[in-house]
């Protein structure tokens, strides 16, 4: 028995307080919606975000961590989100859940529609509804996501209990299924063990199949494989791309890796310091990147397929702090190649030479003095 | 262990040895009880053989939990081995006495992983590089000219002596603790892991201050990392490392064009490469299932448990029974597998050259701002590092 | 070659701040923290109290208003006359009281922590330092002392050392301050074992061996600074339930002998009147829940102000 035939159990639609488009849980409801959002794959995006300033409040002042971002996810898309640490990549994905510590962040501005729902709008009761069930997490660290106290099979049935509205016994079931589905052997078995018997990226198993539990439409992974062995990241990243491909879900990847959004991403941003800096498709990001960032970034990575390098080309420099940021290009004091314009005014998102391929730099424009 | 082990560890040893690594056994008991009696061992490192020749860079990879960080420890006698011996230019560790081991710690030095705890908190910048020269004595008149030296070094504002470490970036930390390295003046390093908790940019950075300062005083390194691209940047020879075992050692283009251990092939598949086209060109290996544990390590083959040349050969009975030796299989290529040689005839895991697509700074404009450079600034050479002095 | 050599970046947090210890980053967190300013000034007043109070007591804490206590016919009610808490039955100055009894808590707080210092660092720190069979035996021998009854230990110790110089120094407080601290150190015996057991493993210290640093410096220099804020911690949050043992014990009649009084035997001597005159016991309870809440005050403002968990992220 697949997952997919198992949507006949998974109960009648529940929270009726939500827009009439969130909750499609049966067989029937199922084939319409899909039929639904076929009809409109072409008109709208899954997720669209729009103008995104989170920021916080500390006693140094206002920081700017995600800085009027805008961007957009197809259905069934895997987007990557790339950049160094304290980009803005992970606030991204915190604000896209509401889930930001508040104290001391708050989003600001902008919105985010997921599929025709605008989540800063929502309640923060019926957010929690949504949460996990149209978007599912995974995050970086697996023993700290999952709950020591309780057994595997409980939380992962937790999450289908909750918001499919299954009966204890269909609940356990369905995490049964799961936990063979993210390939953990003996699953009825495991069901009830506790986190600390999983071996690390058994525990991001598990943490997959709670994500999927509800059957989202998007997933959300933040640095899913960062604190794992390579061995083992190849079997995580193996098994987020071939349960997206088969559930058509979509995926949003959080990565500093380079290599991991080459291998998994149909499109890519890349952030520095609270923005977008450049967007495209992942082969026009990697054989065109358009932004000297993006060039430094690749440059300064050594090839697996190099013969004993040189010294590597570097950026010089950290990133700058986000209080108060002055109306400039962000990456200029670390460019080489800034002119006075990069220093006087902050340049757009502006379009490339590529499909959906956008930079926000002066010198690569058209008519700009990198060519 | 068995037999085989022991004639495997002998192999002709090289003149040109600074460090020479005997049979290196490093078991931790587990003690339980209130009487501390022992439960079982942890086979952190168990039984490997190989040399680090003066001058040169070994790199050493593995998955965490293979024994590589323990290995490096043992080297400079941070850890003490449960059997098998470490030679440093020709001296038994082991044997050393306290006040001679004292002295021998001005020739190894050790640079860490963890740019927040490895320097400490409640101590000025210009202590902690201090520190060493106060302990061996050097510098006695003008310590803080030396320290102050030191920090230009690396790349740091020499004023900076009276600032605390958490006042630094976490790459300007990693600075600090490769100053207070370079104290000593050390023929021999052990880098553990000092770039992989970095940002990818700054990574880069001190990367290419490791090479140079390797270049400027002949150092030798051993470079411990768990990323292969790094280690083939900077490596002369590389090891491999699989639970415990030293599974593979040869020249970086052996291990990474033709691998001759099946590990050594997965591992490399499994690395990403930052390039969407060679990454869908690309056959993977999926190893199932995780590492085992070296409390309880597989017979045989540590790795049969996970390999794939194992099943594709249809599961020969020595992998499960016999421990496979390190031996030869090319030029200064030694692999531990009984079918290394059918490992070298596949071609799993081996990126291909031609496949390369990813670009960074486009090679023209590189070119022309260099060319800039150049004419801007033309007495460039004798800017940066004026010599350490001593 | 030397582009990278060249000094670069300006510290991360070089910005505006001058460079400042640990130690004075602490302190200016600890005195952003209001409610542990409030707990430090009133554990200073108490402190304050305690060292000059016999010489600004409105009265000796032994002398009796006779005249008072018959014109009334018992305990004088507080905020008449010259009596501002009122008196106890035989006339004698509530406040007066009080602030001597103030001296007897605070010595406690000093004492009980002295002696926990001398026994639970040694032993937390061998237990740390040694490992193996040492740290096995001493931290069951912890164990121990844990399990015992300290009531019962206390008692019988008084009882056993009552007739020597010992007992009867301090007017038989030492002994009952030493014999509080004797059941009390356990905790931080296993607090320091925990938090030297921690430093051992960290890279700083492994940097410092392998340079060659000797074993004494690397406890002294090393481990002992980076232990000494959960210690500060520890003795600070300790003082209270000191206080409180001995407010127990002078409650059942151990400890202070008349005419002192501490503030636990004050409660004990007003019970009898607490229908009538229940400020004999309201007051020395407020004393003591002033004190107790303002050493926790203090201890976990100074807590939050040590805590490494909040170093980087300044």
């Amino acid at each position: 028995m697949t997952l997919s035939d198992d949507r006949s159990r998974l109960g009648s639609p529940a929270v009726t307080e939500l827009p009439e488009d969130v909750t499609i849980a049966t067989e029937e409801g199922r084939r319409l919606a899909e039929q639904l959002a076929d009809n409109r794959r072409h008109a709208r995006k899954l997720l669209e975000v729009r103008n995104l300033s989170t920021q916080f409040f500390t006693r140094d002042g206002v920081v700017h961590a995600v800085d009027d971002v805008s961007f957009e996810v197809d259905y069934g898309e895997t987007l990557g989100l790339v950049g160094e640490s304290g980009c803005g990549k992970s606030v991204t994905a915190l604000s896209l859940t509401r889930l930001v510590p508040n104290p001391p962040g708050k989003i600001v501005s902008g919105e985010i529609i997921l599929d025709g729902i605008n989540l800063l709008k929502l309640s923060s009761e019926e957010m929690r509804l949504l949460r996990g069930k149209k978007i599912g997490f995974i995050f970086q660290d697996p023993m700290t996501s999952l709950n020591p106290t309780l057994t595997i099979g409980y939380q992962i049935a937790e999450s289908a209990r909750m918001h499919l509205r299954l009966s204890r016994k269909d609940a356990d079931e369905r995490a049964v299924e799961l936990l063979s589905k993210v390939g953990i052997p003996r699953s009825r078995d495991r069901m009830r063990d506790y986190p600390h018997q999983f071996s690390g990226g058994m525990r991001q198993r598990v943490m997959i199949a709670i994500a999927l539990a509800c059957d989202p439409m998007l997933l959300l992974a933040d640095e899913p494989t960062t604190a794992l062995d390579v061995t083992i990241q190849a079997q995580i990243l193996e098994l987020i791309r071939s349960l997206s491909e088969e559930f058509g879900t979509a995926v949003i990847l959080i990565t500093h890796d380079l290599g991991i959004a080459a291998g998994m991403c149909q499109r890519v941003n890349v952030m520095y310091a609270g923005r977008i800096v450049e967007t495209g498709m992942v082969d026009d990001i990697f054989e065109t990147p358009q932004m000297p960032y993006a060039w430094g970034l690749l440059d300064s990575l050594p090839r697996l397929d190099e013969q004993k390098g040189a010294r590597l080309r570097t950026i010089e420099g950290l990133p700058p702090d986000l209080i108060d940021p002055a109306d400039e290009c962000r990456f200029s004091p670390r460019c080489t190649y800034a002119r006075d314009v990069c220093r006087q005014k902050e340049p757009q998102l502006t379009d490339r030479v590529g499909e959906r391929h956008a930079a926000r730099c002066w010198g690569t424009e058209p008519g700009g003095w990198i060519q | 262990m068995t037999s085989v082990a022991n004639t495997a560890a002998a192999p002709a040893r090289d003149p040109g040895a600074l460090v020479d690594v005997q049979n290196l056994k490093i078991h931790f008991p587990i003690l339980t009880g209130v009487f501390q009696t022992e439960a079982g061992r942890v086979r952190a490192v168990d039984d490997i053989s190989f040399e680090i020749r003066k001058g040169e860079t070994l790199g050493l990879v593995g998955e965490s939990g293979c024994g590589k960080t323990t290995t490096g420890r043992a080297l400079i006698r941070l850890r003490n081995p449960t059997a098998g011996k470490v030679f440093f230019d020709g001296r038994d560790l082991m044997s050393l006495s306290r006040g001679e081991l004292r002295r021998m710690r001005r020739r190894m030095q050790i640079i860490f992983q963890d740019p927040y705890g490895s320097l400490n908190p409640r101590m000025t910048v210009g202590s902690i590089v201090s520190e060493p020269l106060e302990t061996h004595h050097l510098s006695s008149g003008h310590r803080m000219d030396r320290v102050r030296e030191l920090l230009a070094l690396v790349g740091l504002n020499p004023n900076y002596t009276n600032r605390y470490p958490h006042e630094f970036s976490g790459g300007q930390r990693q600075r600090i603790g490769i100053a207070r390295a370079l104290a000593v003046e050390p023929e021999f390093i052990v880098c553990d892991e000092p770039i992989s908790a970095l940002d990818v940019s700054i990574q880069a950075q001190v990367l290419n201050l490791l090479v140079e300062l390797r270049e400027q005083f002949g150092l030798t390194y051993l470079f411990i990392a768990h990323d292969l691209s790094v280690v083939r940047h900077i490596s002369d020879r590389v090891g491999v490392m699989y639970l415990g075992k030293l599974v593979e050692l040869g020249p970086p283009t052996a291990i990474y064009e033709s691998p001759g251990h099946p590990y050594t092939r997965a591992l490399l598949s499994a690395v990403p490469i930052p390039d969407p086209k060679a990454e869908r060109k690309r056959r993977r290996v999926i190893l199932t299932g995780d590492v085992p544990s070296p409390v309880n390590p597989p017979s045989g083959c540590r790795f049969h448990t996970r390999c794939w040349l194992y099943e594709r050969l249809g599961r020969p009975e020595n992998c499960r029974t016999e421990d496979p030796p390190l031996r030869q299989i090319g030029d200064d290529h030694r692999a531990a597998c009984h079918y290394a040689e059918d490992a070298l005839k596949s071609d799993v895991g081996v990126a291909h050259l031609e496949d390369r697509v990813r670009r960074g700074t486009p090679a023209a404009v590189a070119a022309r701002h260099e060319a800039a450079a150049q004419a801007a600034v033309p007495h460039e050479q004798g800017a940066g590092v004026a010599g350490t002095g001593e | 070659m030397a582009n990278t050599t060249q000094a670069l970046e300006a510290p991360a947090a070089a910005r505006a701040k001058p460079s400042a210890s640990l130690w004075s980053d602490a302190l200016s967190r600890l005195l952003r923290n209001r409610l542990a300013i409030v707990g430090g000034v009133i554990v200073l007043g108490l402190l304050l109290i305690a060292i000059i109070g016999p010489y600004i007591a409105p009265f000796p804490y032994q002398s009796q208003d006779l005249d008072a206590v018959t014109l009334t016919g018992g305990p004088v009610a507080p905020f008449r006359g010259a009596h501002i808490l009122g008196t106890d039955e035989l006339g004698r100055d509530l406040l007066s009281r009080l602030m001597d009894g103030a001296q007897i808590s605070m010595t406690v707080a000093m004492v009980v922590q002295i002696v926990v210092l001398f026994i639970g660092v040694p032993i937390g720190a061998a237990a740390a330092w040694f490992g193996g069979r040492t740290d096995s035996f001493l931290m069951r021998f912890t164990d121990v002392i844990y399990a015992f009854p300290d009531l019962l230990f206390i008692i019988l110790l008084g009882v056993a050392f009552r007739e020597t110089f010992f007992g009867q120094a301090m007017n038989g407080l030492l002994l009952v301050f030493v014999a509080i601290g004797i059941v009390s150190w356990v905790t931080m015996a296993r607090l320091v074992r925990g938090q030297l057991l921690s430093l051992k493993e960290t890279e700083f210290v492994e940097a410092a061996r392998a340079i060659g640093v000797s074993d004494f410096k690397i406890v002294t220099r090393h481990l002992l600074p980076n232990a000494i804020g959960p210690v500060i911690v520890a003795v600070t949050l300790g003082i209270p339930s000191a206080i409180l043992s001995e407010a127990t014990l002078a409650f059942i009649g151990i400890g202070a002998q008349a005419p002192r009084a501490s503030w636990g035997s004050l409660i004990a001597d007003g019970q009898n009147y607490i229908r009538s005159q229940p400020h004999l016991v309201i007051f020395p309870a407020i004393a003591i829940a002033l004190a107790l809440l303002s050493f926790t005050f203090l201890g976990d403002g100074l807590r939050d102000a040590l805590d490494p968990k909040l170093k980087g992220k300044q």
